[in-house]
């Protein structure tokens, strides 16, 4: 039996020489998202610091989400005796002193870094010499920093308050539930910037993560704390606009109808303070970022 | 062919400081090396080139305007720069590919292109470990592969052989070296290690103090006398001198080697043969005899600090 | 002559010097003599130069062995150090101070006595072309400035051995060949200069002698033509560029000291066992063919192919070592 085998009459070497790129080109308006992106998906690297706070925010929509329906199971069981609203609203509002804990923790970790370990690593000529601007690059960490700080300091009290409409008893409740949506919103933003914006200002300002680390926890844990404090002791509101997390506290209250102190300072002026350390910040960057983006570029 | 970079009377100030002085010249070439010592103005350049700074007088970097296309420009022109560079905590896949999506490429071919650009730099075994882990010479190959992840048409190289032990810098000028054939691009090499430009480049632009020193071809620079030789011997150096001179040649003798000036009527080289077997001495080295970079540069400095006030 | 010759002790020797660090091998088990003049020490990342050069310095104990200096152990022996000049690769900051101030402090902590140490540190800095930036401050000098400095920093001694690490790092050409012409009118003067660097045709422009560490260990010492000789694996290759390349290779082809000829556009290139022997039958076949020759000569006859040849090819018998050349 004859075996039949055919034997190739042809053999090919591939052509793995190099080939122009022919493709497109994203457009330069939305270089910035490229940064943002990244600016994500360094954090999520981070692990614990990263991780654990964003853990920490999603328990406490949980548990908060729990407390507010078994709260409002109470309510109706008990016919509707008083301040459903206020209940539910102290929820949000007694929920974000969390959100914030796990955003001063996001905050410490990333934001300080995110431009102070590019101030060292000489990445900014990594960035520069490519087709993108400061703005862009200003505008794509930032944008990054919002979102994964915003993940604990702004979806939490906005779900939480979505949540909180969607649990009224009928669509007359729901809307007339519906202006505490654009309450965690403004609370939301005013928390996230008072978080991200002094953050990342102190990193640019000190140019180095460890010390922008804990300079920021210094302020923040210690300092802020001790100032509202005493200020509210002294009674002397003013002094206690120092402290940006009583001031975010005040901006909450007023807007969750909470009951003031006298000794806190009227909501304008917190909300006003939180502005003025926010644009405090992001002048910081910027002016960072102008002095050294093209610093040590084409060499000495 | 049109020339890869025009500046036409550029000039540049910082403050009371004039750090260009009206620079005028048309670089062709593919290959160029950029030199000047510290201060003359070679990073001013690179950065107006760029259009991360803005100057007077005309400048054209591929045709374009820099201070028009900034962003066109860079996304033709690749960066390697002398000092690190790179982001923590990314290996060099994510870096190379993080570079290409910044100069514009979408996702999947930033990463394809990133890919064969650690390939070319001869990173494949270790392109998925971090880069701050990396020796200096890895390092250096990240800083070209992410240069040449979107396909630049033009290469900027600054002091690529830093840090590098002799093995790596070997390395990393033959990859220097294949880059316009194999990649496609032109190159400005910018370094002061002088032999270096001698062997890779063409072309030559010379900054000085701020002002154009000189804007040509090596062969230009280096001159050369088609009639000149150079002659090393094993030894008996004096002895091949004075047969030369015998026969009426000229000969000077220069540190360890022998100058030949070599007159029509002399049948070429032959002479030195000759003269070589005349003295039983064994020659072991000859070849035509030109300036070197180094004391063309170092002239072309005298020359110009000459002039100066 | 029957009565012994008391001969002076060598400037440096090193004797079966081994360091070590924890688990991190820095030289091991290294004897080594260096006489006046300029010395290249050369090697891959690692391998131990710095190592060594520290040793030599006094600034490491040995872990086994004993490093001297004209005799001495420098380790130990502060006078004897005063003799020594060091400029390691990476300097300490001290951008504050001007210059002056700087190599004024060096000087002082060299030995000189306080009263001179000023002098010799200007005279020092003006040897070395910075006479125009002498008073200013460290901070603001380039890469090529700050290596003068710390090069004038490590002579303002007049030391009589000098240990230089990567001296010309950064520097540009103006800058490169003003150190070059100090280091060659230092050994000129019967100093003994030990230089190491990554970038070998420096190397090669102020000596032929070196000293080749590899893994911890010295692989390669002498002159690094005889050096080059040795490496049998690698025969010696000579390039000649002529009108008829073939017929040239025709000619040497029956010469069975030739292992291979390979052909270029307009040239040819010839590996042979015997270089001499080449070299010496080359004039001949040329003035007997009629060859118009363009240029000779041999692309690794050089520090560069030694150091490749012996740091890449694995030892073909291990532990043999060879000597050779005059």
């Amino acid at each position: 039996m004859s075996s039949e085998r055919t034997v190739g009459a042809t053999g090919t070497i591939h052509d793995q020489g190099y080939q122009r790129y022919e493709g497109v080109r994203l457009p330069r308006s939305r270089r910035f998202l490229v940064i943002t992106r990244n600016v994500l998906a360094t954090a999520w690297k981070a692990r614990w610091g990263v991780k654990l706070p964003l853990l920490g925010a999603v328990l406490t929509l949980v548990v908060s989400a729990g407390i507010m329906i078994v709260m409002g199971q109470i309510e109706s069981r008990m016919g509707g005796r008083g301040g459903r609203l206020l209940r539910a609203d102290t929820v949000l509002f007694i929920s974000y002193g969390f959100f914030s804990l796990f955003g001063i923790i996001l905050a410490a970790t990333v934001a300080t870094a995110a431009i102070a370990d590019d101030l060292k690593s000489g990445s900014f000529q990594f960035y520069f010499s490519r087709p993108l601007r400061p703005d862009d690059y200003v505008r794509g960490k930032l944008l990054g920093l919002f979102v994964l700080i915003g993940c604990s300091t702004f979806a939490g009290p906005v779900v939480l308050s979505i949540i909180r409409v969607c649990l009224a008893e009928d669509l007359g409740g729901a809307i007339k539930l519906l202006p505490i949506i654009p309450k965690a919103i403004l609370l939301g933003v005013a928390g996230t910037s008072a978080l991200v914006l002094p953050a990342i200002g102190l990193g640019a300002l000190l140019g180095k993560r460890v010390a922008a680390q804990a300079a920021f926890i210094v302020y923040w844990i210690v300092i802020s704390g001790f100032v509202s404090v005493v200020a509210h002791e002294l009674r002397l509101p003013l002094v206690g606009l120092l402290a940006l997390n009583s001031d975010v506290n005040v901006v909450g209250g007023y807007l969750f109808g909470m009951p003031s102190d006298s000794g806190s300072p009227e909501p304008w002026q917190a909300g006003l303070a939180i502005v003025v350390f926010s644009v405090a910040g992001y002048v910081a960057l910027r002016r960072r970022i102008r002095s050294s983006a093209t610093a040590g570029l084409g060499g000495v | 062919m049109d020339p890869v970079i025009k500046l036409d009377n550029v000039r540049k100030r910082y403050g009371a400081v004039e750090a260009l002085r009206g620079l005028s010249t048309e670089i062709h070439g593919r290959k160029i090396g950029l030199l000047g010592q510290n201060g003359a103005g070679k990073s001013t350049l690179i950065k107006i080139m760029l259009g991360l700074e803005p100057a007077e007088g005309d400048v054209r970097v591929l045709g374009l305007d820099p201070a028009r296309d900034a962003f066109a420009i860079r996304d033709r022109v690749g960066y390697m720069p002398e000092s690190d560079s790179y982001l923590p905590s990314m290996n060099a896949v994510e870096l190379c590919a993080y570079a290409g999506e910044l100069s514009g490429l979408p996702r999947t071919a930033a990463m394809q292109r990133a890919h064969a650009a650690l390939y070319y730099a001869n990173l494949e075994d270790k392109r998925y470990q971090p880069v701050a882990g990396y020796s200096t010479g890895m390092k250096q190959r990240v800083k070209l592969a992410q240069a040449l992840v979107h396909d630049p048409e033009l290469l900027f190289l600054d002091e690529p052989t830093n840090g590098l032990d002799p093995k790596g810098r070997d390395e990393m000028l033959e990859l220097i070296d294949q880059l316009p054939a194999r990649r496609g691009c032109a190159i400005i090499l910018s370094t002061h290690l002088l032999p270096d430009v001698e062997k890779l480049c063409d072309h030559v632009v010379m900054l000085h103090q701020g002002a154009l020193q000189f804007s040509g071809t090596l062969e230009e620079l280096r001159g050369g006398d088609a009639a000149r030789f150079e002659v090393r011997v094993k030894e008996g150096r004096q002895r091949l001198a004075a047969q030369l001179r015998l026969r009426g040649v000229e000969v000077v003798e220069v540190e360890d080697r022998l100058l030949v000036t070599l007159r029509a009527s002399d049948r070429g080289t032959s002479t030195i043969f000759t003269a070589a077997i005349e003295a039983a001495v064994q020659v072991r080295h000859l070849a035509p005899a030109r300036a070197t970079l180094e004391s063309a540069f170092l002239r072309a400095v005298d020359a110009a600090e000459a002039k100066a006030p | 002559m029957n009565a012994p010759v008391r001969m002076a002790a060598p400037p440096i020797h090193i004797e079966a010097c081994s360091k070590w660090y924890g688990q991190v091998l820095g030289i091991q088990d290294i004897t080594l003599t260096v006489k006046q003049g300029v010395v290249g020490l050369l090697g891959p990342n690692g391998a131990g130069k710095t190592t060594l050069m520290k040793l030599l310095a006094g600034l490491l104990r040995p872990s086994r062995g004993r490093a001297l200096l004209f005799g001495l152990p420098v380790i130990d022996d502060l006078q004897v150090r005063r003799r020594l000049g060091y400029a390691p690769e990476h300097e300490g900051v001290y951008d504050e101070l001007t210059a002056r101030e700087f190599v004024t402090l060096m000087a002082e902590l060299s030995g000189v006595p306080r009263a001179r140490a000023r002098d010799q540190a200007s005279a020092a800095l003006v040897d070395i072309g910075l006479e125009n930036a002498i008073d200013r401050r460290l901070h603001g000098f380039s890469k090529g400035m700050r290596q003068r400095t710390k090069l004038a920093s490590a002579l303002v001694h007049d030391p009589d051995v000098i240990l230089l690490d990567e001296p010309l790092t950064g520097c540009d050409p103006v800058a490169r060949a003003n150190i070059i012409a100090r280091i060659r009118a230092l050994a000129a003067a019967g100093k003994t200069i030990v230089i190491s660097s990554h970038v070998l045709y420096e190397v090669e422009a102020l000596t032929q002698e070196i000293v080749l560490v590899h893994r911890g260990r010295v692989l390669a010492e002498g002159n690094v033509y005889r050096i080059r000789e040795l490496i049998d694996q690698h025969p010696h290759r000579v390039r000649i560029e002529c009108d008829r390349p073939r017929e040239l290779a025709a000619r040497v082809l029956g010469e069975e000291h030739v292992v291979r000829v390979q052909f270029e556009d307009g040239a040819v290139e010839i590996e042979t066992r015997s270089p001499d022997r080449l070299y010496d039958a080359i004039p001949r076949i040329v003035l007997d063919a009629g060859l118009a020759v363009r240029s000779l000569g041999s692309p690794d006859d050089n520090m560069q192919a030694v150091f490749d040849y012996l740091t890449t090819a694995t030892p073909s018998k291990p532990g043999k070592p060879q000597k050779g050349g005059k």
